[in-house]
């Protein structure tokens, strides 16, 4: 089965057509076939950041770019973008980062830096990330070093700002980048080009040969079948057009479900609703996995631990799902029958992931412990709602990840609180009855004794968080 | 000066070995490993695999033309296991094909019969059974068993201490090229380029000067490619002699977790006794190696371990054990710090609990036991030119001991659900190889006729800066700008017979040598130089590219006094040879000298404790670190900077979780978790000593490499005295990683987490 597929691009300076199967991978066809060897493969699951690269796309006239592992990027999502390796940043003189990484010893054995350059040019391309220190280890939340301890990247990231910055404010900083000798000229010339880039006549990709494997982000699956996917048939959802905003009707948030953890936490509405997300998302994953991993795609892999399903169990979310019979709609939370199992047939994929606005009386809360901070998958998770009126609660959603087979939403402990008014006694009695809604397994992220303990340690943070006026700290500890 | 690869790789044009362009019909290496830790093989059936269209070659055991075993110590590890498994994913087929995905492919299309035999993931279970992969070996001083009773307190417990993935962010890899007349080139990320070079000829059956190791620089190596990378570079030579076609083996993440060895686990037991004035009387340590299945570097891992046991601190009366326990993992190996780590965290333990008892912090311990010049270490080394005090002085001084006590306290007494902890750390690491041959450095200087200089020399660039640290040495010595020189790859036939780039004594060793070889090349150019100007050799130097004559500046420049010199028939090319004086060392006697010199320093580790979640954040780790006389200080600034962070990481993070048949879980970097940018802190201070220079080292300099890497044992207890601010605790044994679990389970009592009874629940 000939599976490969005319995919036409732009390869840094250059417009290219490939010839190559959709599901293989990014990281690969830079390497081995266009021999761009400064992409280096480190984990080839995206939790080391050596083989980043940028990938831009055309936006209303614009070309905006995201650092995604190459990795996880299937050659098909190339289509009308334009990929950017660390080749395609160099210029005669150094960059003003790769300047300043060589200036503050940021680079020992060289093998991560490249990546370390590519993500940390991409924060100054992109107009929503805050120039100073803590943008710079969101810029860097995805690279992984192992020589250098981190001070002196992190010194890098400040000197660049402090030549930088200041020049960067107008509206468009490819183009104040281009001027200030930052990033190649050729930058500027991208957005005409891409919109010149003709498409190749048959670009549907070859799917004859049975159902295809459909690919979200690709965060999860490429990770768990990596070696089979660059010879199967393939449906990538995210190939084609950029994926619309969320939008408000009825009183409800609709989220197309191929929208990015990113695109998510960016979005006014979602900003709005849930003042936190960007917090949230920062440890939920690294800045170039959060724009690939998708809400859609993070329901579906049912990972008992999947962070983003958590929160989305504890709005209360409703699912329409297409592809089956007919359109249908259901809760989140009948959405998982047990391990990796689904309320859905093979067809069917989910359009849009729709949830009430929370209002000035919602209290919104999440929270997550894993082993490290930050780019890693959690233990445990958990994640609520309230609909109160002072501390009366009128209606209560809370979901736990970590400790069953499935994201679990707690249903008693969620019929038990509502239509009470909240005491320390309630939330301590509520933590206990949770305790019997599940039965955590011992694994790799933790013993079973400890995921316990830790669901209702993430639990009372709920409470503490989104009730201080009711419960203090002092109380918690006393009753512990 | 800078890294002098800084610019390639910021540009990412700096070459590893598989970025090279592959030469004409480079063929790929995949492993085929044993599905399970210990057994009996039974039957081997590969043709499935060998059916493959594109597979070019299967090779196991039996292919083999040569010595069938290697090992750095003993050879006493077959290349592929044929008889017996010793470990989950010993390799026992390598399959070549076209491409890599072909050979993987294949790989797990081999089948094996295996009969189980019983599995053993527990140094103290083997070393009970007697599975010892040396004799046991106990080293005294004074008598321990006498003076107990004269303790105001002793101490008894029990550690388990963890090991460490290298986590080198490039993975094991080789290239071997065939050429002509049955030789091969091979193209390794290896620290040790002869030990290859010797293996492969013992593999293959042929004289050491039919195989040429050539290493251009590895993506991290740690340890982890001393003995390790090599057989890889054996199994591809063997594949691509047999098949004079160049083959290629890139090990990917998870194998090289799963196939390679790692940081020695220990388990230890610990009695010290003290005065009631803090003074440590004796300490009694055994340390139970968890070596894995074979030998590769464990015994002399151990001996360091030994070596280090007592650290910065000066004890009367030692006794420690030490065995070498054999287990079904791969076989443990080299990582910065080679047991020193193990052996000092054991006394550091010792001594918290000790001052937990006492009611001191363990600080006002540590300080009055730090050793002196004149202090003779229990295998006979007299301290000379000792620095402890004075960094643990200047520590005290910068970073204000006296108040951190009294700041963590007011911090702890106002806060429930965060408590903060500090620990400093002494660090007393001896430089030189214990075994001694190994000390010996070379290096070959050329100038060419246009002015510039290259060196090669034994030392392997790894990150580390060897290279930057040889063209400073050579700049500096014949007075030219570093852009004159370049270091070259280091090659087995340039340099013959190299010792690994270990032991943090590579700069030295090398820079050292290269300083000789610089010297004669010097003397012939003086010559000249006086010759043309009429003056003295001696009163001949070259600054700035400039010949100077009796301090005053010439005409003539350095590129004409080159020329002048080959056309004198002068020598413009040296070899030097290097080794440090007065080395000698012998396990089984008492008066010995393994190290030239010491390395000291004092950190101090200050840390919070989310104590609702069980996470943690290291606030700040400040350092002061006698460098000697630092060469290029970015590169030294780094090694120091990014030791500690390893060693943070090995003590907290870095979780290698084995099940009980010998598997390792977290053999990928979504289970493996190293420190990132985010977990480190951003408060970290580096102090130099100045006016420290050091008449062992080059240029003054002092090895640097592995020190650095204890100061991360200090986050170990900080983390503890944040716990212990919250609930205080004497743990029944002492376990690291101090992973966010292991805090979350030393805060509450598991049996506090009471599900509601079934009628309450609705």
């Amino acid at each position: 089965m000939n599976l490969k597929s005319p995919i036409r691009f732009i390869l840094n300076d250059q417009e290219v057509t490939a010839w190559e199967t959709p599901g293989r991978l990014v990281l690969d066809y830079l390497r081995d076939s266009e021999r761009l060897t400064g992409t280096k493969e480190g984990c080839k699951e995206g939790d080391c950041g050596a083989c980043t690269v940028l990938l831009g796309s055309l936006d209303k006239g614009r070309v905006r770019y995201v650092p995604m592992t190459s990795c996880l990027i299937p050659m098909g999502e190339l289509m009308g973008k334009h990929l950017v390796s660390i080749e395609g940043l160099n210029m005669e003189m150094l960059s003003p980062v790769q300047a300043a990484l060589v200036d503050c010893g940021g680079t020992q054995c060289g093998y991560c830096t490249p990546g370390f350059v590519v993500s940390m040019t991409g924060w100054l391309m992109d107009e929503t990330q805050a120039l100073d220190a803590g943008g710079v280890k969101i810029a860097i939340s995805g690279n992984l070093c192992r020589c250098t301890g981190y001070r002196s990247i992190k010194e890098a990231g400040e000197q660049v700002l402090d030549k930088l910055a200041s020049g960067l404010s107008g509206e468009n900083r490819i183009t104040d980048l281009c001027q200030k000798e930052a990033l190649p000229a050729y930058f500027e010339t991208i957005p005409e080009r891409l919109a010149a880039l003709e498409h190749p006549e048959n670009s549907d990709f070859n799917i004859e040969g049975g159902r295809p494997l459909v690919i979200a982000g690709g965060t999860d699956i490429y990770v768990q079948r990596g070696a089979e996917i660059p010879e199967t048939p393939v449906q990538l959802l995210n190939s084609g057009d950029a994926v619309p905003p969320v939008v408000e009707a009825d009183g409800n948030l609709i989220v197309d479900a191929r929208m990015s953890f990113q695109a998510f936490g960016d979005d006014p509405l979602i900003q709005e609703a849930i003042p936190e997300i960007q917090a949230y998302n920062y440890l939920i994953a690294s800045w170039p996995i959060r724009t690939r991993a998708t809400l859609g795609g993070n329901i579906c892999n049912a990972s008992p631990i999947a962070d983003m399903t958590c929160l989305l169990l504890a709005l209360d979310a409703q699912l329409s799902v297409e592809g089956g019979d007919e359109p249908r709609h259901l809760a989140l939370k009948d959405f998982f029958l047990g391990y990796k199992q689904l309320a859905k047939i093979e067809e069917e994929v989910i359009k849009t992931i729709e949830f009430g606005k929370p209002d000035g009386s919602t209290r919104i809360h999440w929270e997550k412990v894993s082993k490290r901070p930050v780019l890693d998958i959690a233990t445990v998770n958990s994640a609520a709602r309230f609909e109160v009126d002072g501390s009366f609660i009128k209606e209560a959603h809370l979901a736990l990840g970590g400790v069953a087979a499935i994201p679990l939403y707690l249903h008693e402990t969620c019929q038990f609180l509502s239509n009470q008014s909240l005491t320390a006694e309630l939330v301590m009695e509520a933590v206990a009855i949770a305790q019997t809604e599940f039965q955590p397994i011992s694994d790799v992220r933790g013993s079973a004794d400890y995921k316990r303990l830790l669901a209702r340690q993430l639990l009372l943070a709920l409470f503490l968080k989104c009730f201080p006026e009711v419960i203090s700290e002092e109380v918690v500890y006393e009753a512990l | 000066m800078r890294h002098c690869d800084s610019e390639l790789h910021v540009t990412g044009r700096s070459e590893y070995t598989d970025d090279v362009a592959p030469p004409e019909g480079l063929l790929h290496g995949a492993v085929f490993g044993s599905p399970i830790a210990h057994g009996k093989i039974r039957n081997l059936d590969t043709s499935a695999a060998n059916a493959i269209e594109g597979v070019r070659g299967v090779f196991v055991y039996d292919d083999i033309p040569g010595q069938k075993f290697i090992g750095a110590v003993i050879q006493d590890e077959p290349l592929f296991a044929y008889d017996e498994v010793m470990y989950h994913e010993h390799p026992i087929v390598l399959i070549v094909a076209d491409t890599a995905e072909l050979a993987r492919k294949a790989a797990k299309l081999c089948k094996v019969e295996i009969d189980p035999l019983p599995i053993t993931v527990c140094p103290r279970e083997a070393y009970k059974a007697g599975d010892v992969l040396q004799e046991v070996r106990i080293f005294e001083k004074g008598d321990v068993e006498s003076v107990w009773d004269q303790c105001d307190y002793v101490l008894e417990g029990k550690i388990d201490l963890a090991g460490q993935d290298h986590t080198y962010l490039e993975t094991n890899r080789a290239r071997a090229v065939p050429k002509e007349d049955g030789q091969v080139k091979v193209y390794s990320s290896t620290q040790s380029p002869s030990a290859g070079q010797k293996t492969i000829a013992a593999v293959l059956g042929i004289p050491m000067h039919k195989v040429e190791v050539d290493v251009k620089r590895l993506g991290g190596g740690f340890g982890g490619k001393e003995d390790q990378a090599t057989h890889w570079a054996c199994m591809a030579s063997l594949a691509a002699v047999k098949l004079q076609r160049p083959v290629q083996i890139v090990l990917n993440r998870v194998e090289d977790m799963q196939m390679t060895g790692k940081r020695h686990p220990y388990k230890q037991d610990f009695k010290i006794g003290l005065s009631k004035e803090g003074e440590i009387l004796a300490f009694d340590v055994a340390h139970y190696q968890n070596s894995g299945a074979y030998m590769d570097l464990s015994a002399p891992v151990l001996e360091r371990t030994v070596l280090h046991a007592t650290n910065a601190y000066a004890i009367p009366h030692v006794k420690i054990l030490a065995a070498a326990c054999r287990t079904h993992l791969p076989p443990n190996t080299a990582y910065r710090g080679f047991g020193g780590p193990q052996g000092m965290f054991a006394l550091e333990a010792a001594i918290y609990r000790a001052a937990t008892e006492m009611g001191v912090s363990p600080d006002w311990i540590q300080k009055k036991n730090l050793i002196q010049d004149g202090y003779k270490f229990h295998y006979g080394q007299v301290l000379k030119d000792c620095r402890m005090q004075r960094t643990w002085e200047e520590a005290e001084d910068a970073f204000e001991f006296s108040s951190v006590n009294d700041r963590v306290e007011a911090y702890n007494q106002t806060h429930r659900g965060t408590k903060k902890g500090f620990a400093i750390m002494p660090v007393c690491f001896g430089i030189s190889f214990t075994k001694t041959f190994l000390n010996q450095g070379s290096s070959l200087v050329h100038i060419y006729t246009d002015g510039s200089v290259s060196v090669s020399t034994g030392g392997i660039e790894m990150g580390q800066g060897v290279s930057s640290n040889m063209i400073a040495i050579v700049a500096r010595s014949f007075g030219i700008s570093p852009d004159r020189v370049r270091c070259n790859s280091t090659n087995t036939s340039r340099i013959a017979n190299i010792s690994p780039s270990a032991a943090s004594a590579t700069s030295d060793l090398n820079g050292n040598a290269t300083l000789i070889a610089c010297q004669e090349i010097l003397s012939g150019l003086c010559d000249v130089a006086a010759r043309e100007l009429g003056g003295k050799p001696e009163d001949i130097s070259i600054e700035n590219g400039i010949v100077h004559l009796s301090d005053n500046l010439t005409d003539l420049t350095w590129e004409q006094l080159v020329l002048k010199s080959y056309f004198s028939r002068v020598q413009l090319m040296a070899h030097g040879f290097y080794t440090p004086p007065g080395l000698h060392y012998d396990f089984t006697k008492s008066d010995n000298n393994p190290f030239h010199y010491y390395t000291y320093g004092t950190c101090l580790i200050e840390v919070t404790v989310d104590c609702l979640r069980g996470n943690y954040t290291i606030d700040s780790a400040k350092i002061v670190h006698d460098l000697g006389r630092g060469i290029i200080r970015s590169v030294d600034l780094g090694q120091v900077e990014g030791g500690l962070a390893q060693g943070i990481g090995w003590v907290t993070l870095e979780d290698l979780a084995y099940s009980d048949d010998g598997r390792l879980l977290s053999f990928a970097l979504s289970t493996y978790k190293a420190p990132d940018a985010d977990f480190m802190p951003d408060d970290l201070v580096v102090k130099f000593l100045e006016n420290a220079d050091n008449p062992g080292g080059p240029l003054g300099s002092k090895a640097v490499g592995e020190p650095p890497f204890m100061y991360g044992i200090g986050a170990y207890f900080a983390i503890q005295h944040a716990i212990d601010a919250f609930r205080p605790q004497i743990p029944d044994e002492i376990v690291s990683p101090m992973t966010p679990e292991r805090v979350l389970l030393s805060l509450y009592d598991v049996k506090s987490v009471k599900p509601a009874e079934p009628s309450v629940a609705l």
